[in-house]
């Protein structure tokens, strides 16, 4: 627990020492807010992705607490922590006898990798994972998973570019349950939520999912880039639209961005953040703890 | 992609031009919601704060009170100064024999399609392409642009014997010397800026081979971090350009005017879907036309032209003319179609048309299957196609006789509307589908 903990703060260190770091300061310094104060904290959470709304909203609570006789820093942690969903933050993994979690997202974010990731957890919680490489439409998008299957030791289902995902899912999940296998992970391609066919074809896996299991997959998980701007609503909104999602995965931590997106994200759709992705390693892998995540920006 | 932006601009100045005379209050008020706008379309806050000083300056001034229509005047202060933010159109340069192009960027930017789509474009221009594959990686990379090399037809170098990057591109630049390549395009992995020694690898790549041209390859979702990543790899190895991806998303794209105003780089091509055709040339008026909602009308045609060759116009034409126009004929158009790109970027570029209209390209791939299943007198000749044959082919396709009897009737309506506008003409226009 306490090196998972550590992994996470470290991080999230150049977070800290980016925008935010000067945004803790900023509410840290003496006396009472004045507007210059305001105009500036706005200013750092627009840098970091929040987005016009949100930060107009974080600012009109965060004077409210104020006026309520609050610290400017706990009412700013106020207002963000607010933000983030109550909803748990675990994987679904029990209650089912072989969950199936389904990994979307638009092109790039890093599902391939996510998949990679979250089945060498399982694996070394115990589980017995099957992984299916339903990315038949991308050049070796299936020999990518494959590449990761071999190097983490799960199974990996694949097919012949341009095979149809839906089938290759439909007998992924014979197969898991022909081979005693405890999970079934589905990697599929990288889809613009812009575009209606492959939206439509998502659903379709989906329903296969639901009719060959008698019940909904256990996760289904938009995966999201945490450099990724306000797009990341669309994404979220035409993605939860066609799926009911159950979670988010932000992936790309590691990297400069802020991830502010995720106030947004999760204040809208109330679909909380799972996972984040810090790293390229098959082992960056880490829970997200919006208590931690919120204060480790103020600690 | 800017579409969103568009309508938001669209209000502001349907909010200005409700008034009869404007003050430069009227102008504050309009500016603090293209402010929004561009904030929200993911423009880096000090990129607005600039962008919305310089607007500024200029409404407020006579010109702008003077002005009967205030808002059309506004637009057109925005549009100006957004074209002098995006700058002169600026091409790939390929004046060194041959022409060494370093692809860099995040991971997961869209570097390695970008390879191909170059390569294809540079092949469709006459100038011999040649693909490296430097991105030693990410698992299965080296296979992938494998693969796109060989759908697109063009040579490469690929080894996945060693880990070590500069000595394969070093020895991929030799073989594409060898193989007589003009334009040599090097793919490598995505890496953060802020990770010193993968950064350190990318400088010493290009001290040592010293590319004609390094392109940042950016993705147009990106959000206001978009301004570091850039600055970043400029600060330590030196860009020329930007080539900014996945641009068929809804996002707004605001970053394209982050990096131009802070790194001062020019965006020379912009990626606008999976398949390998799907890059543009970066035309700033285009784009600003675009983010303006005046749609692109242009770049349609163009892409129409550079489809249908002269020969095959004149061909169909004459068809039409003369209504002798088969289902053959159909099937070539859809497959004319299928390679200009996907329909709903096409769809998107004709005025008028609602921006977030979608098209579905399920119907493509179903009338193709159907027309597949024809034996080759039935495609000629469709008036021969009755109950039995319709079965046979609804079952050949693996659809119904009910989508059989619709394609037909589909048809015969195209036949009719050729015979129709048969005078005129076909370039840049695809009837019988829209
Ligand atoms: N730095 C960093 N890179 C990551 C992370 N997760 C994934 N990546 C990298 O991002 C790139 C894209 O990851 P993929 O897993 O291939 O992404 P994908 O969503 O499967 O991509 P498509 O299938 O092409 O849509 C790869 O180079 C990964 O190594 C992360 O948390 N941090
Ligand atoms: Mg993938």
């Amino acid at each position: 627990m306490a090196t998972i903990f550590e992994k996470y703060e470290k991080g999230l260190e150049k977070t800290r020492k980016g925008v935010f770091a000067a945004f803790i300061q900023k509410i840290k310094g003496p006396g009472l807010p004045d507007e210059t104060f305001f105009q500036e904290v706005e200013e750092l959470l627009l840098e970091a992705d929040l987005g016009f709304r949100t930060v107009a909203q974080v600012i009109e609570t965060a004077r409210q607490k104020l006026r309520s006789g609050q610290t400017p820093e706990e009412a700013f942690h106020h207002a963000l922590l607010g933000l983030l969903s109550p909803s748990g933050r675990y994987l679904n993994l029990k209650g089912e006898d072989r969950p199936v979690l389904l990994f979307v997202g638009v092109n790039g974010v890093g599902k391939t990798t996510t998949v990679a990731k979250v089945a060498l957890r399982l694996k070394e919680e115990g589980m017995r994972p099957l992984i299916a490489a339903g990315d038949t439409f991308r050049a070796a998008g299936s020999a990518q998973m494959q590449v990761w299957g071999t190097k983490i030791g799960v199974d990996v289902v694949a097919k012949p570019p341009g095979h149809d995902p839906a089938a290759l899912v439909y007998e992924a999940i014979d197969s898991a349950d022909q081979n005693g296998y405890n999970a079934l992970l589905i990697d599929t391609a990288g889809r613009m939520h812009t575009k209606k066919g492959l939206m439509d074809e998502i659903g379709k896996i989906k329903r296969i999912i639901e009719k060959k299991s008698g019940t909904k997959p256990a996760e289904t998980l938009l995966v999201v880039d945490a450099t990724t701007g306000q797009n990341a609503l669309r994404q979220a909104e035409i993605f939860h639209d066609a799926l009911e999602l159950t979670g988010l995965i932000l992936t790309k931590v590691d990297g400069s961005s802020k991830g502010g997106i995720v106030f947004s994200l999760e204040s809208l759709y109330n679909v909380p953040v799972k996972l984040i992705g810090m790293g390229e390693g098959v082992h960056h892998l880490e829970m997200f703890d919006p208590r931690k995540f919120v204060e480790a920006l103020f600690s | 992609m800017f579409d969103a932006l568009s309508s938001k601009l669209d209000v502001a100045f349907k909010k200005l031009s409700r008034r009869g005379v404007l003050r430069p209050a009227d102008v504050k008020n309009g500016l603090r919601e293209i402010r929004i706008a561009l904030l929200e379309a993911d423009v880096h806050y000090k990129v607005v704060k600039d962008f919305i000083r310089r607007v500024e300056e200029k409404a407020v001034g006579e010109d702008v009170l003077k002005s009967l229509t205030p808002a059309q005047q506004i637009i057109k202060i925005v549009r100006d100064e957004m074209l002098d933010v995006l700058g002169a159109p600026a091409p790939v340069n390929s004046d060194t024999s041959p022409t060494v192009i370093l692809l860099v960027g995040l991971q997961g930017a869209g570097k390695t399609t970008a390879a191909a789509k170059l390569a294809k474009k540079f092949k469709k221009e006459g100038l011999k392409p040649f693909l490296v594959a430097a991105d030693l990686q990410r698992p299965a990379a080296v296979d992938q642009l494998e693969q796109l090399a060989r759908d697109i037809d063009v040579g490469i170098y690929a080894t996945k014997e060693t880990k070590n990057v500069l000595n394969t591109v070093q020895k991929g630049i030799e073989a594409g010397r060898k193989n007589f390549a003009k334009i040599i395009i090097v793919d490598t992995a995505g890496r953060l800026q802020i990770d010193r020694s993968l950064m350190e690898e990318l400088v010493l790549i290009k001290k040592k081979v010293s590319p004609r041209e390094t392109l940042l390859v950016a993705d147009a979702m990106a959000g206001q971090d978009a301004v570091n990543v850039a600055a970043g790899f400029h600060d330590q190895i030196g860009i020329d350009g930007v080539i900014f991806t996945k641009v068929d998303s809804d996002a707004r794209g605001g970053a394209l005017l982050s990096l131009r105003m802070v790194t001062g780089t020019p965006i020379k091509f912009v990626g606008v879907g999976e398949k390998s055709d799907d890059l543009e040339a970066f035309q700033p008026e285009r784009m600003v036309s675009r983010i303006l909602g005046m749609g692109d009308v242009l770049t349609l045609i163009e892409k129409a032209e550079e489809q249908f060759s002269d020969e095959e116009a004149r061909d169909m034409e004459e068809k039409f003319l003369k209504a002798q126009f088969t289902l053959e004929d159909f099937m070539k158009q859809i497959k004319m179609i299928k390679k200009m790109g996907s329909l709903s970027s096409l769809v998107k570029m004709i005025p008028g048309m609602p921006r977030d209209m979608d098209v579905d390209e399920s119907q493509l791939i179903r009338v193709e299957s159907i027309i597949q299943s024809m034996t080759p007198r039935e495609r000629r000749y469709p008036a021969i196609i009755k109950a039995s044959r319709k079965k046979r082919i609804a079952a050949g396709s693996g659809r119904s006789v009910a989508e059989v009897n619709q394609l037909l009737r589909q048809y015969e309506v195209s036949k009719k509307m050729m015979k129709k506008m048969g005078k005129g003409g076909l370039k840049g226009n695809v009837p019988g589908l829209f």
